[in-house]
């Protein structure tokens, strides 16, 4: 999984599990799904 | 019925505010299912463009990358840290050092080689979000892991090798495969992903849903045909 030495691996069909939950893209933190504040809310 | 441990990797950066409420709250989650789970932590550099010595503050920084007046950015940070004091987190904000985590993550992968990489990533989030301590400085990092109780000089000369660069590297290549591109990201027995910091009762869940699939599945593993 850690993927060292041979390059990554091809990507699995993973099952989402989970509502919209915060997470940090870009240096920036998001909280989805949270309203207006949201598009601005770490 | 597999007996080996449910293993959960996670996409995670130090710098990450929602990666160290996420950690509770899978940890909460895995107590609660008290099974057997072997996490592995994975590197992911959310702004790898970032000096090691960002002389902005964190208003400045959320300011700056998210194009927001300062007092919004102010007012993201007390709502992130509204939420972290909620899982027991006291994050101190005013005392961050923005930095570059590209060599926290290369001492992670170190830690992991001496089988110390969780209790790592405990002490590197702590020193970030609570402690205010530097974690982008092979001198600060050195300090971090011997407090631990690793080797400091060893520590030391695997930062100034770069010893594990290339594994950083790689753990991020395996994310933008997989098509991770925000954390924490969870993979759960190497089938179930799950993204965010979810409620501890979503992760309970999951392991709860891999046991069950475990107590039905064909005896085919070594294990069974061994015994």
């Amino acid at each position: 999984m850690s993927g060292t030495g041979t390059g990554a691996a091809s990507v699995p069909a993973f099952t989402m599990v989970g509502t919209d939950a915060p997470v940090c893209i870009d240096g920036v933190c998001e909280i989805p799904g949270a309203g207006v504040d949201a598009e601005t809310s770490a | 019925m597999s007996n080996a441990p449910i293993k959960v990797d996670i996409w995670s950066d130090v710098q990450c505010p929602w990666c160290y409420i996420g950690k509770r709250r899978f940890e909460t989650a895995a107590e609660a299912f008290g099974g057997d789970v072997e996490v592995e932590y994975h590197s992911f550099e959310l702004a790898p463009d970032t000096p090691v010595d960002y002389e902005g503050t964190p208003v400045d920084y959320l300011s700056d990358r998210k194009g927001v007046s300062r007092e919004q950015a102010g007012q993201m940070i007390q709502r992130v840290t509204g939420i972290a004091e909620s899982v027991g987190l006291d994050y101190h904000y005013d005392d961050i050092h923005q930095t570059n985590t590209v060599l926290a993550h290369e001492l992670l992968h170190w830690a992991k080689s001496q089988g110390r990489q969780l209790d790592l990533k405990e002490r590197l989030l702590k020193a970030y979000f609570v402690d205010g301590r530097h974690v982008g400085r092979p001198e600060d990092l050195a300090d971090l892991a011997a407090e631990i109780g690793l080797d400091r000089d060893e520590a030391l000369a695997v930062l100034n090798d770069h010893r594990h660069l290339a594994d950083v590297k790689a753990d991020v290549a395996q994310a933008a495969a997989y098509g991770i591109n925000g954390v924490p990201f969870f993979v759960i027995d190497g089938k179930y992903g799950v993204s965010g910091a979810q409620e501890s009762a979503t992760f309970q869940q999951v392991l709860e849903t891999v046991a069950a699939e475990r107590a039905t599945a064909p005896a085919d593993d070594v294990d069974e045909v061994r015994a």
